[in-house]
């Protein structure tokens, strides 16, 4: 059963996938008529998902997903109109198989979902659209009521290898008698052999049975799609079968045609004495000249449509498999390979260099550039474009927008921005959390738009770009912005800041991402789900990202998160401060000073006059308790943290570093002031400074500091 | 004196190999008649019904008499959509 | 690196005398005292080098090393036991453990004076260890080990390079900041 179990993700993966697109066909359609490759995208979903769910034996899904496909199928024929209504099913289509997906470890409850009220609806549609006058177009020859039935003689050989390549026969017949009528079945084993020659895991069976069904014959076709290859699979109008009983016991052995024949006796095929071989593609193509009736016309249709859309799928194989899957860890070996190939190629050119041989000194600088060159194509891999995350986004601002009955428009753009695999996966909540705060809170209900001379519509905007070495990613409403009033008297209720506090605009809008400062009477069913802003600001620290807020009340908030781009590298300043090596984040470095030499030190901080204004210096030796004397020529480091700065005091400067980040592992998770560590060219460690943390820690230790000597003073006094 | 074997459970492909071999043994390993139990077999596909199919002329060929109890609701429906209910009544079908 | 071609030998050893209940320890110098640890919980063996000081953490996790790309801690069990620190010599020697840890293994170094030998010792000549006059806490003896009429200290490294204890008592001093910052606030807040 490992192979049941391996093979599940990827099913998964994939069926995620086909659910997305055709989400983002809905989205996009917005009730108008999709076009004929939109609906067989759509169409494609749901046939696969069904097709692979039949695979891992989830009836449930299968069921559910069949009915689904039909609607679909009769869209695509032309049976059905598209608009808003079936829009809106369809939709629910998508999530309630994206919730069965989530049950896959509960089959009561996935067995419970295979019928839900949603088919009856459905099917309810259906009728109503197909039952309303048929236009003398839609009654012509071209076009069939789709409900009328049909019989057709099933001939189903099935390779050797069915059975051991995960499917049964039995399912297909199991299927058939689901979605139509068994009309009668035979068993042909003339093929299984006898004694020991019997292979248990070989498949040696045969059917032969008689099919009514309103199952079109392209769709019947699809059914066996995934055996067809190995199998031999004939399909015919019952009627006529019996003239193509050549065909399918051809090359096959006496007792097996006999058997075949007997069979369709018993099934009540007419064999026709003369008949003749007759590939099955003739066949059909015969079928059409021959009846006058009008379901067969219908039937020689579908099935060169079937042709054309088997090439269809071919095409978009290919541009598929333009992307290969790769296991996330293989990924992470293979850039701490490289991480090890640059420190390993970083010796060889120092020893190259001390050769003084000019051609080895060359050839290792080859080297060195191809490593980086690899090295960066490496890291690209983890890449992906932003939109993965943006495309759920259009879902959520309908549904969320409708629930409120808000009028929301949300506009997309840099959706085609790449970053981490990794951080896409956690960005996910925040962004959602920050979007629905917009929909819920910042867009105003229409009447108090229309009231301050807005339009009807708000709307949202999601922006990404890079900068810098970033990546920055707006949240923004034309909405009715952050109230400063209303946050600080909030933040003073809930005991978060003393009511004589001076902050400035930027420091009052991050309150709310204060845990506690969501309170119950702001809890909406929407963003109030339990949980409050905090989250998000959680989330993003985990990222190593900041968010900034920018409102105007009456005009709106635009919340600009910035994000590193990956959190596997990073590009750093290396200082050295005595014997020790570290790195600081270059995104938070202004510039480097030489110390002036009346710099002022009272223990660890001190501070200096940058170009008038007072900089905090932090002697990092002392603060870091180093234990090494000050170097002879010292550095101030100015640093950057939310929005002030402060200088960090070090012996040398080493430059600029692009480094693969190593955690350090739980014995070192409380250290608030290092954030991680990376290996040097040289093959030594250097620890990554999180210089806001950093600051925090240095205030909270001179708070400390400062209260501890307040506290003594007092005891002195007593 | 019979000798008794029990299928119960699941009873497909991946179980097809063991069973085969269980029932590969019975037949050439031991002289009583075959006793085939089939009331605890609670999943099938194709390969149970094979072996089926494969055993009883099987048996017939090595001159064992073998009986088959009574089905599981799940493998008399299977051969009866199949047609091959009348399999299990293969000769001696003399059981109860 | 001075890596010890252990896994070789190991794997032989085991096999001859997996029946006899024999184990295979590893014997080395700490702390004056002869020390031994099971050798399935042993990566490799290397020299001492120079590694990078981890700032604000108790004076017992020396650093952390280059391992082949992977940050590896460093630990003084010397300090760890209460003793005084290890000076580093020609013979002091990196020995590399992996412990489980949450489902995850994870690597420590270990500093040790010097590496001594391999021994194969039989549980029957394991006793536990004495209630009392160790020289180390005793949970951190997995038990007494009769080798040439000598006792040996066979270590419990799971206990002695717990991750937890280790990690609360690096925030110790964290802790204690915290209690002063919290004084401090009620101060302000007055």
């Amino acid at each position: 059963m490992s192979e049941y179990d391996s093979a599940l993700p990827a099913f998964l993966d994939e069926a995620h996938e086909l659910l997305a697109a055709m989400e983002s066909i809905l989205m996009d359609v917005q009730g108008q008529q999709p076009d004929s490759e939109q609906l067989n995208a759509m169409f494609r979903a749901m046939h696969t998902i069904k097709g692979s769910s039949g695979l891992f034996g989830l009836d449930a899904i299968v069921r559910f997903t069949h009915e689904a496909e039909n609607v679909l199928d009769a869209l695509r024929a032309g049976e059905l109109s598209f608009d808003d209504e079936l829009n809106t099913l369809l939709l629910r289509c998508h999530d309630h198989v994206k919730a069965m997906l989530q049950e896959l470890d509960h089959p009561d409850v996935l067995a419970s979902m295979a019928a839900p009220p949603l088919i009856d609806e459905l099917k309810a549609y259906f009728r109503q659209q197909t039952s309303g006058d048929i236009s003398p177009l839609a009654a012509s020859a071209t076009e069939a009521p789709a409900a009328a039935e049909q019989s057709w003689l099933i001939s189903l050989r099935f390779g050797r290898e069915v059975l051991a390549d995960g499917m049964d026969p039995l399912s297909f017949v199991r299927y058939l008698a689901e979605s139509g009528e068994l009309g009668g079945l035979q068993t042909i084993s003339t093929q299984l052999p006898g004694g020991d020659a019997f292979d248990p895991e070989q498949c040696y069976l045969r059917f032969e049975l008689v099919y009514h069904s309103a199952m079109p014959l392209a769709k019947l076709n699809d059914v066996f799609e995934f055996v067809r290859e190995s199998s031999q699979i004939h399909i015919f109008p019952l009627a006529t079968a019996g003239r193509y009983l050549a065909t399918v016991t051809q090359g096959q052995d006496e007792a097996e045609q006999q058997a075949v024949a007997a069979a369709w006796q018993q099934l009540g095929v007419v064999i026709e004495a003369e008949a003749e071989v007759v590939t099955e593609a003739a066949a059909v193509e015969a079928v059409a000249p021959l009846a006058s009736n009008l379901q067969f016309a219908q039937a020689a249709k579908q099935a060169s449509g079937a042709v054309a859309r088997k090439t269809e799928h071919k095409e978009t194989k290919t541009t598929e498999t333009r992307f290969i899957k790769v296991e996330a860890s293989k990924l992470d070996n293979l850039i701490n390979l490289i991480g090890e190939l640059v420190i390993a190629g970083a010796a060889a050119n120092l020893i190259a260099r001390r050769s003084g041989q000019s051609a080895q000194i060359e050839s290792t600088a080859t080297i060195a550039t191809l490593i980086e060159q690899i090295r960066a194509g490496t890291l690209s891999m983890r890449m992906v474009q932003i939109g993965e995350i943006f495309s759920r986004f259009p879902r959520v601002v309908r549904d969320v927008s409708k629930e409120l009955g808000k009028s929301i428009e949300l506009h997309i753009s840099g959706a085609e921005t790449e970053l981490d695999k990794s951080m896409v996966e956690k960005l996910g909540d925040p962004l959602m959390h920050i979007v629905r705060n917009a929909i819920d809170h910042g867009i105003e209900s229409v009447e108090t738009r229309l009231a301050a001379g807005k339009s009807a519509t708000g709307n949202v905007w999601l922006n990404a770009y890079h900068e810098s070495g970033s990546i920055v990613i707006e949240v923004a409403d034309d909405g009715g912005g952050l109230r400063k009033d209303k946050i600080v008297a909030k933040a003073v209720a809930n005991g978060l800041i003393s009511a004589d506090a001076m902050l400035s605009d930027n420091e009052i809008y991050k309150l709310i991402f204060e845990p506690g400062f969501s309170t119950a009477e702001q809890i909406s069913n929407i963003s109030g789900r339990g949980v409050g802003m905090d989250v998000v600001k959680r989330g993003l620290e985990a990222l190593r990202g900041t968010i900034d807020i920018d409102s105007a009340v009456g005009e709106g908030t635009n919340f600009r998160i910035r994000l590193p781009l990956t959190l596997a590298i990073i590009d750093g300043f290396l200082v050295q401060i005595g014997k020790s090596t570290f790195v600081i984040p270059l995104e938070v470095v202004v510039e480097c000073i030489e110390v002036p030499d009346d710099l002022k030190s009272d223990g660890t901080h001190s501070h200096l006059n940058l170009r008038g204004e007072v900089l905090p210096v932090l002697n990092l030796s002392e603060f870091l308790e180093l234990g090494e004397p000050p170097g002879k020529r010292q550095n101030v480091v100015v640093v950057n943290y939310g929005e002030s700065k402060a200088g960090l005091l070090v012996d040398n400067l080493l430059g600029e570093f692009q480094t693969v980040i190593k955690p350090l592992g739980q014995l070192f998770s409380h250290l608030r002031a290092i954030s991680g560590s990376t290996i040097l060219g040289s093959g030594e460690v250097a620890l990554i400074l999180d210089v806001p943390a950093l600051i925090e820690f240095a205030k909270q230790k001179e708070v400390a500091d400062f209260a501890g000597q307040t506290e003594q003073g007092r005891a002195q006094l007593h | 004196m019979t000798h008794t074997i029990q299928l119960l459970g699941e009873q497909t492909i991946y179980q097809a190999r063991q069973t085969h071999t269980q029932l590969w043994q019975a037949l050439h390993e031991h002289n009583e008649p075959l006793q085939l139990e089939l009331a605890g077999v609670t999943e099938v596909d194709s390969s149970l019904v094979q072996i089926l199919l494969w055993l009883v002329p099987e048996a017939k060929r090595l001159g064992r008499p073998l009986t088959m109890g009574e089905p599981s609701a799940v493998l008399a429906e299977v051969l009866a959509v199949l047609g091959l209910s009348a399999i299990l009544q293969s000769e001696g079908a003399g059981h109860e | 690196m001075g890596a010890l071609a252990l896994k070789t030998s190991k794997e032989r050893v085991q096999q001859e005398e997996a029946h006899l209940d024999l184990s295979q320890y590893l014997t080395f110098q700490l702390c004056g005292e002869t020390f031994a640890i099971g050798i399935l919980a042993i990566k490799e063996i290397l020299e001492y080098m120079p590694m990078t000081q981890v700032p604000m953490m108790p004076d017992f996790v020396r650093g952390v090393m280059n391992l082949r790309g992977a940050v590896v801690p460093v630990i003084d069990l010397s300090l760890r036991f209460g003793k005084g620190e290890t000076t580093v010599r020609r013979r002091t020697c990196v020995v590399i453990i992996e412990i489980e840890h949450d489902d995850q293994q994870q690597y420590f170094g270990v500093l040790v004076d010097a590496v001594h030998e391999v021994l194969a010792i039989a549980d029957g000549d394991i006793v536990p260890a004495p209630q009392f006059g160790n020289h180390i806490r005793s949970d951190f003896i997995a038990g007494m080990a009769k080798v040439q009429n000598r006792f040996v200290v066979l270590l419990d490294l799971s206990r002695a390079l717990s991750v937890e204890e280790m990690a609360q008592l690096a925030m110790l001093d964290e802790t204690a900041l915290d209690v002063a910052e919290s004084a401090a606030e009620e101060h302000v807040s007055h």
